[in-house]
């Protein structure tokens, strides 16, 4: 069972990946609506897995991607939009993302990229 | 003023893109045909979401309450009460906007145009018309009523007041 950080600012988003994520068997620590929250609940919770919209308000998912990689190089981070363009892709692995996982998806697809990214070193 | 090659192929997609994610919810969503307006009224529930780049101007997804309510019970993963679909059918319609304009982008080769935060609109008696251009409208029906997807293009940059204004008809007549 994993511990599991949700960051997005849609709160049925969250809610989504919530039931998703506990479907799957692992644990829900906290969530974050704001990019410039994440470090803040990363500290505090020490999840083992981030899941991270890129499209937020104050600091888009990106900007918070690389202010969590620089303090936690090994953090484990999903990165969700509903853009699927090449670059955004590459840019957001370019910064430390582990996967990148374009919406609307299907729960198992989640699950299995959660699974994936939890069994990397 | 019509649209530019891009901006059409850019609403196509949006318009398709709409369809495609009904259907992946199980609506099937019948088109209509298309036209051209400087006036329309609006469903119950719109999202307004401005789009930059190289793409300029203003997307609005408008929808029936009845569709809202059962996007709604559809999007959410868990069983809720008719009390929670009521409180949640605005944020889902403002994410299926969020959604469809993103995917819309998807077949852009470069990362050239940036999408807003959806504004939300909840009115049954709202209208929209444009100052200097006309938008484009792909309306569908479903069994639950109509959506509606507006384009507005904006020549210029996408202040909201430029694209658009929003009067709320009174006793149905318009302004």
């Amino acid at each position: 069972m994993a511990k599991i950080l949700i960051v997005d600012d849609s709160a049925i988003m969250r809610k989504n990946i919530r039931t998703i994520i506990e479907r799957g068997g692992h644990e829900v620590v906290a969530e974050a609506s704001d990019g410039r929250e994440v470090l803040t609940q990363y500290i505090n919770y020490k999840p083992d897995l981030v899941t991270m919209d890129i499209n937020m308000n104050s600091m888009d998912g990106i900007d918070a991607l690389k202010v969590l990689i620089k303090t936690f190089p090994d953090a484990k981070v999903v990165m969700i939009s509903a853009q699927g363009q090449k670059i955004q892709v590459l840019e957001a692995i370019k910064q430390g993302a582990k996967s990148y996982l374009v919406k609307p998806f299907e729960p198992d697809k989640l699950l299995e990229v959660v699974q994936k990214v939890l069994a990397k070193p | 003023m019509g649209l530019s090659h891009e901006e059409q192929h850019y609403f196509q997609c949006v318009a398709a893109c709409a369809a495609g994610y009904l259907d992946r919810l199980g609506i099937a969503a019948e088109p209509q045909p298309d036209g051209r307006f400087d006036r329309k009224c609006l469903e119950d529930i719109t999202a307004f979401i401005q789009i930059s780049g190289a793409i300029q101007g203003g997307l609005l997804f408008a929808v029936d309450k009845r569709l809202a309510l059962l996007l709604a019970r559809k999007f959410i993963l868990d069983e809720i009460s008719d009390e929670e679909t009521e409180r949640y059918m605005v944020d889902v319609v403002a994410e299926i906007a969020n959604i469809i304009t993103g995917n819309a982008l998807s077949d852009r080769e470069n990362q050239d145009t940036f999408f807003g935060q959806p504004l939300m609109i909840v009115s049954d008696r709202a209208q929209v018309h444009t100052q200097s251009v006309t938008m484009q409208a792909k309306p569908f029906l479903t069994d639950k009523g109509a959506f509606v997807c507006f384009f507005i293009p904006s020549g210029q940059m996408s202040q909201l007041a430029n694209i658009m204004a929003m009067n709320i008809a009174q006793d149905g007549e318009g302004i």
